[in-house]
């Protein structure tokens, strides 16, 4: 009796015992699968799944009349999984090898030797491949063909306006852009999406891609730029820099009322954008990043803020010959000996000592507000990367001499831009618009996300004043300096500038070395377009605006009139404008 | 015909159901649990490969169940425990030539444990738990009045386990001495005794520290924890999976571990896919299980009508019980890797069908305390 209720008793313990054990084990798996779920469960997805970004199509970009710019393209990595071949027989292999060759252009003697002597890894075939329908089912049918999509950019424009849109390159670490593409990259690269790879020992056809979240594709652009006019802009400023034995130039078209970019032009000009993508310096547009001194096209401001401001009696003719200021001789151009000059012939045939004089008739400060009102050196809110402000110089950094030679732009810099727009401000009747470059961001289906409109930044004259402003620029082409910029069948308003280059490392300017400019607009009367044409450092024959940049407008002036309908219906009418139309005019100012 | 179906399903309604649902439960588990982690193998052909076996095994155990289960356990007293002896002999000596000549027979894992598809230890544990209730039915001061047949019984355990560390079989060999232990216990055996049988263990477990790299080494990681290990990858794999599933799982068929990740998901660890798939309610409902399974078990020993069937029901409970605990407690990293599989759940063909059996002849030890109960009853009625 007493065995058996020793046994009962031991039993008992033992049965303790398992269920003491038992309870362990089950808090074991409560801090298993409560306390540290978490962190298991991270560990665990980080070796199950792999974070794959789904990459968002990048916006394609236009042109105003909707032609393509750049576009993208969808792509495929193609590549075999090795490991699906290895229980097929090698005959099987080396057909599958034979057909992937055949598709991708491929050796097959070679395709067929890295497919057997990969051990299992996953070989790349092909890269960036576009592929038809048909050979896409048919590797798909092979069963072993792997597929990634890319995005790739083409410009089907080539190398017209490259420097302007820049280019995009996805280097599969990261992607290099530039100009427009890198300016507007927020709104043309999309959000991309994520999703996981189910992960596996080996990479093989059957893994899978969960999405999570799916990309956000990128919007398409369309810009102010019309194509048409950036490859007259470009083919002429071809033409003209060796002509003008130049090392180089630059041609800016922008549309005087709305502030619209349409075409900007400058060298190198890029034929060859792959060629072209190894040199950093090609894609800097200079009608943006480059500053320079404006030189006698400045006189164009300087005659708004005199006439403005009345601080010059246009019937008035005064001394213009050489003249010291502030211990420094200015000269007018050509050495020429101009004598006794009234306003519209100063403007007219580009007189510095006429400007640098009646400049002084101004307090300084009226001066510097009516430069800053115009945009210069401040930023022009034009979206472009490394755009510059240009230099002007705040009042306390005058010297004695500064009022005078920034009459006829000097000691003042300015990108061609600005210089642009503030000649847009005596085309459209005195509104400084905000440069634009976008017309219109859509969604890749074509609906309108956004449509931008022309924006005024501020009056900054009259509209009579600028009247009377183009009345000057006319008689400077027709009479003036600028004759070179006419063209027959309609009316130029322009201004002529050459300026001396400033010395690079010190102070002063170069002896000989210019940069050439032309301001011009057409019809004068109503103008459609504003050109601003630039020749860097032309030959000493051509070192004068109006004989390098004027006849560069007058050409593309003449492209534009004859291949475009820019200029339709501007033809030279009886009665329209005329030279004594505008004499008369400022004289009757005051 | 009839009569006797009937007949037979009456008596199925009289067995412990609490002991035949566990297992019944535990069984499907397996199964399910075995298409879900077997699947994917890519050594099986298809995927329904180590299912098919499974399956088999499972009709092959259950029939061994029911034959264990209308077999007369008394029976094992008499001339069949000479044929029970003798089958454990045998199988050592196979396992033996096994070990010697391991060219013959194919290893598996490091351990020359397979012998025709068939672990001759899955018997041998059977037989032992046999002998050992047979020969202590009568209770330990009996036998110890007989050194020499003292020696003689506690000579075919000790044997056992020594074949079973030369195999090398450590985790089986760890299963028997415990077993061994137990039933020694359960007779009656004196603390001091006790005491001495467990130092001597003690102090061959420590031998085998020193001297046995294999068992040096399994300590060692197991101590020093889980990283940089090949050999604690299968375990780390396995706590990353059981934690994964947290409360409530990932759920039915959504194992990633399973893929790739866990070796031998489909049989030792098994519970880790389980644990990632259930969550914790499944693997506590799993737990719950053998919790049930122990305790309908214990009280079939406790209520046996005679000291051989109290120790042999005993045993036979334990040896399930001390399965479920080392390869959960394995699983969970609570203990070094032993290489033993989940009974009734973990793929695993002869441990299955011998498991089975085991139920079966609980089964038979419960219907013969009831029969006696019965007869006495009709007895003391008239």
């Amino acid at each position: 009796m007493t065995r058996k209720r020793m046994l009962l008793t031991r039993l008992r313990w033992l049965q303790t015992g398992a269920f003491v054990l038992f309870a362990g084990l089950t808090v074991r798996l409560g801090d298993l699968q409560i306390r540290q779920h978490e962190t298991l469960l991270e560990i665990g997805t980080n070796q199950w799944l792999d974070a794959v970004p789904v990459p968002a199509e990048r916006g394609n970009i236009y042109d105003r009349q909707g032609r393509s710019l750049a576009l993208s393209v969808t792509t495929w990595r193609v590549g075999v999984s090795t490991t699906s071949l290895r229980g097929k027989d090698p005959g099987e292999c080396a057909a599958i090898a034979d057909r992937v060759a055949g598709i991708f252009d491929l050796n097959p003697v070679e395709t067929r030797r890295r497919l057997t002597e990969a051990g299992g890894k996953h070989i790349v075939l092909a890269s960036r491949a576009v592929l038809h329908r048909d050979s896409l089912l048919a590797l798909r049918r092979l069963g072993c063909v792997t597929f990634d999509v890319q995005h790739d950019r083409v410009y089907p424009q080539g190398g017209t306006g490259a420097s302007l849109l820049g280019h995009f390159r996805d280097t599969g670490n990261g992607a290099v852009a530039n100009g427009l593409e890198q300016a507007y990259d927020e709104l043309l690269a999309g959000t991309p999406g994520e999703a996981w790879r189910h992960k596996t020992p080996h990479r093989g056809p059957g893994d899978g891609l969960e999405v999570v979240t799916p990309a956000r594709d990128g919007l398409d652009l369309v810009l102010t730029i019309d194509a048409d006019l950036q490859a007259i802009a470009e083919d002429c400023l071809e033409i003209a820099v060796p002509e003008c034995h130049a090392i180089g130039g630059a041609v800016l078209i922008i549309d005087p009322n709305t502030g619209e970019v349409l075409a900007a032009a400058d060298t190198p000009v890029i034929r060859d954008r792959t060629e072209a993508a190894e040199h950093k310096r090609f894609w800097d547009n200079y009608n943006f990043t480059g500053s320079y001194e404006p030189g006698s096209v400045f006189k164009i401001f300087t005659a708004a803020s005199l006439l403005a401001r009345d601080a010059v009696d246009t019937t008035l003719a005064i001394d213009c010959d050489d003249q010291q200021f502030d211990g420094y001789r200015i000269r007018n151009s050509e050495g020429h000996d101009f004598g006794f000059m009234s306003f519209m012939d100063a403007f007219a045939h580009s007189s510095n000592v006429y400007f640098a004089r009646m400049v002084l008739n101004l307090r300084r400060d009226e001066f510097f507000r009516d430069l800053q009102l115009l945009g210069f050196g401040k930023p022009t809110g034009a979206v472009y990367p490394g755009q510059t402000r240009g230099l002007c110089k705040p009042v306390k950094d005058w010297s004695g001499r500064t009022q005078s030679t920034i009459a006829f732009g000097q000691e003042i810099t300015a990108s061609p831009l600005q210089v642009a727009l503030a000649g847009a401000t005596v085309a459209n009747g005195g509104r400084l618009m905000a440069p634009m470059m976008v017309r219109e961001v859509r969604t890749k289906n074509g609906s309108v996300v956004e449509r931008r409109e022309p924006v005024v930044y501020q009056e900054v004259m009259s509209e009579r004043l600028a009247e009377v402003i183009r009345g000057a620029m006319l008689r400077a082409v027709t009479e003036g300096t600028g004759g070179k910029a006419s063209v027959p069948w309609t009316t130029v308003a322009g201004k002529t500038g050459t300026a001396q280059k400033v010395r690079e490392g010190a102070t002063g300017y170069e002896y000989g070395v210019y940069i050439a400019s032309f301001l011009g607009m057409v019809p004068a009367d109503e103008p459609r377009l504003l050109i601003l044409t630039i020749l860097d450092e032309p030959d000493q024959s051509h070192h004068y605006a109006s004989a390098s940049a004027a006849p560069l407008f007058a050409r593309v002036v003449e492209q534009i009139g004859r291949s475009t309908s820019w200029l339709s219906g501007v033809a030279v009418r009886k009665g329209a404008w005329r030279t004594d139309e505008g004499q008369s005019q400022v004289t009757a100012w005051r | 015909m009839t009569r006797r179906l009937r007949e037979q399903l009456h008596r199925i309604r009289e067995y412990d159901r609490g002991l035949l649902l566990s297992v019944g439960v535990l069984c499907i588990v397996g199964v399910v649990m075995v298409y879900d982690a077997g699947s994917f193998r890519s050594e099986a052909r298809t995927s329904t490969t180590y299912l098919f076996k499974h399956v088999v095994r499972l009709l092959l155990g259950a029939l061994a169940l029911i034959g264990a289960a209308r077999f007369d356990y008394n029976k094992l007293r008499n001339g069949w425990l000479r044929l029970a002896l003798l089958i454990v002999g045998a199988g050592l000596v196979v396992m033996t030539v096994v070990l010697a000549a391991t060219g013959l027979v194919g290893a598996r894992y490091g351990a020359g444990r397979w012998f025709l598809f068939v672990q001759p230890v899955e018997i041998a544990k059977i037989a032992l738990i046999v002998f050992l209730a047979h020969e202590l039915a009568g209770g330990w001061d009996r036998l110890a009045r007989d050194p020499r047949r003292l020696a003689r019984v506690l000579a075919v355990p000790a044997v056992t386990v020594l074949a079973l560390v030369l195999q090398p079989n450590f985790g089986n060999a760890i299963v028997i001495s415990l077993l061994t232990i137990l039933i020694l216990t359960l007779s009656g055996i004196p603390g001091r005794w006790l005491a001495v049988i467990a130092g001597g263990g003690v102090s061959v477990a420590i031998l085998c520290f020193f001297f046995i790299p294999r068992v040096h080494h399994r300590l060692v990681i197991w101590w020093s924890g889980l990283q940089g290990d090949d050999l604690t990858y299968q375990v780390w794999q396995g706590i990353i999976g059981i934690g994964a599933g947290g409360v409530f799982g990932q759920g039915f068929g959504s194992s990633h571990q399973r893929l790739a990740f866990l070796p031998d998901a489909h049989t030792d660890f098994i519970f880790a896919v389980l644990g990632e798939e259930a969550g914790l309610i499944g693997s506590l409902i799993l737990v719950f299980m053998y919790v049930i399974f122990a305790t309908r078990g214990f009280k079939i020993a406790r209520e046996a009508g005679d000291g051989f069937g109290s120790l042999l029901a005993a045993g036979l409970t334990s040896m399930i019980v001390i399965y479920a605990l080392i390869n959960l407690g394995m699983v969970t990293s609570l203990l070094p890797v032993m290489g033993l599989p989940l009974p009734f759940v973990s793929y695993g063909g002869s441990a299955l069908i011998t498991n089975l059996a085991a139920v079966g002849i609980l089964l038979n030890i419960d219907m013969q305390r009831r029969d006696i109960q019965a007869r006495l009853q009709r007895m003391r009625r008239p």
